[in-house]
């Protein structure tokens, strides 16, 4: 992995579903997340090649993504497959989407970016249950050393449920918490998590 | 039935959305609300002392206020209560979203007038209750997804959709993205697959 470079969470894995996609940061980085029809994920640069539009504004159209501004469709590899204004030429193979290397490990779809430290992406990929994304009006750093680093793996005890919190810098000021339980659990145990986690977006929105 | 109607109001929008879900023929007169602020002119003033729109026309009555309208439009034109619950604790959570429509989101009608015609406010202080109020109904439909339900209340979408959409589904207008909804976002994807859903500017459709 090269230097200063790091993985970082930027959606649950069950709440993006296929043919969506939504616009979201890293450090501030504007990226557009979506899952392609097949359930394929994708994390690109949230920006079209042709005038800069958000893409998160587009839509998935099958495996392509649309630009909602001119209509361009992109495919899986970000390269630029349709220009509706122009449907007859071809399209030169310079015209892509800066994408992304992402993966869905423990329920959680991850990218990799430039960041202050090295952070792998998780090993293990064990079975998990989804409980929400919960963004705190707070800095990355005071939410982690607020969070602490749980056990060896990185598991939090709540409520004697091994909890996976993993921390999304938005921006200086914000950071969205993303919340899964490891193993297979039902609706009592996500709302007990999921209240656990209100109130700690209030304690550390409080304290900020 | 006439209906006063501003294109780019998000409470006009709360009672087209009803109107095409019932299917209900009507008369659309437009008023200018901006540039014209025509909902202040005497004539309309007559109709609504409040100065404001959406207002609707049914045999010589004047209703005023989307909620209102949409519970006397529900009451009167949807018999099968398709979109009004009759269950008593269902139908006290629909006034309950109703209101919360009504009042917690009205600082982000004006955070969007704020943005789009300069109308003035303290767009610090309305964005962040519109971001209170979007928090406050993320974190209901989060509960409510552990449930399997899909739905603001019940098993059914009601007039709390309606109510609730627009300015969820228009808050870039003001500034708020989407990004710390989660729960909102998948809501908004149910909601724009009811059956008679229209779009209006700022809510581009899927093509």
């Amino acid at each position: 992995m090269i230097a200063g470079t790091g993985w970082y969470p930027v959606a649950l894995a069950d709440g993006l579903e296929a043919g969506t996609s939504f616009g979201t940061r890293v450090h501030g980085r504007e990226v557009v997340v979506w899952r392609d029809t097949e359930g394929n994920s994708h994390v690109w640069e949230d920006r079209c090649p042709h005038r800069g539009m958000r893409l998160s504004f587009g839509f998935v159209r099958g495996g392509h993504f649309a630009c909602l501004y001119h209509g361009w469709q992109f495919d899986a590899a970000g390269q630029c497959r349709l220009i509706p204004a122009h449907p007859d030429i071809a399209v030169p193979n310079t015209i892509r989407v800066t994408r992304a290397r992402s993966v869905e490990r423990l329920g959680i779809v991850w990218m990799q970016a430039p960041g202050e430290v090295e952070l792998e992406a998780p090993a293990e990929n064990g079975p998990t249950t989804p409980v929400r994304t919960l963004t705190i009006e707070a800095s990355p750093s005071f939410v982690i050393e607020h969070l602490g680093s749980g056990d060896n793996a990185g598991r939090h005890d709540i409520g004697r449920l091994p909890v996976i919190a993993a921390p999304q810098p938005l921006s200086g000021t914000e950071t969205a918490l993303h919340l899964v339980i490891e193993g297979s659990h039902g609706s009592a145990e996500r709302k007990a998590v999921s209240a656990w986690g209100v109130a700690l977006r209030a304690r550390l929105e409080r304290a900020a | 039935m006439i209906l006063y109607d501003f294109e780019l109001d998000e409470n006009c929008y709360k009672v087209r959305l009803l109107l095409s879900a019932l299917g209900l023929a009507h008369e659309k007169i437009t008023v200018d609300m901006h540039p014209g602020g025509e909902e202040r002119s005497e004539a309309m003033l007559a109709l609504n002392p409040t100065g404001g729109l959406p207002i609707l026309m049914e045999d010589g009555v004047a209703l005023h206020g989307a909620e209102a309208i949409l519970l006397a439009l529900a009451h009167r034109h949807d018999p099968g209560r398709t979109w009004l619950p009759a269950h008593p604790a269902r139908f006290g959570e629909v006034a309950k979203w109703l209101h919360f429509a009504a009042v917690d989101f009205a600082p982000a009608v004006m955070a969007r007038r704020n943005a789009l015609f300069d109308a003035p406010c303290d767009i610090g202080d309305v964005t962040r209750k519109a971001k209170h109020a979007l928090r406050i109904l993320d974190d209901h439909m989060t509960i409510r997804e552990f449930d399997g339900a899909a739905w603001i209340v019940g098993e059914r979408p009601s007039l709390a959709e309606f109510s609730l959409f627009p300015s969820v589904a228009l808050s870039r207008d003001y500034g708020v993205e989407h990004e710390a909804y989660p729960a909102l976002r998948r809501w908004m994807r149910q909601v724009r697959g009811l059956p008679g859903f229209i779009t209006m500017p700022g809510i581009p459709g899927y093509h």
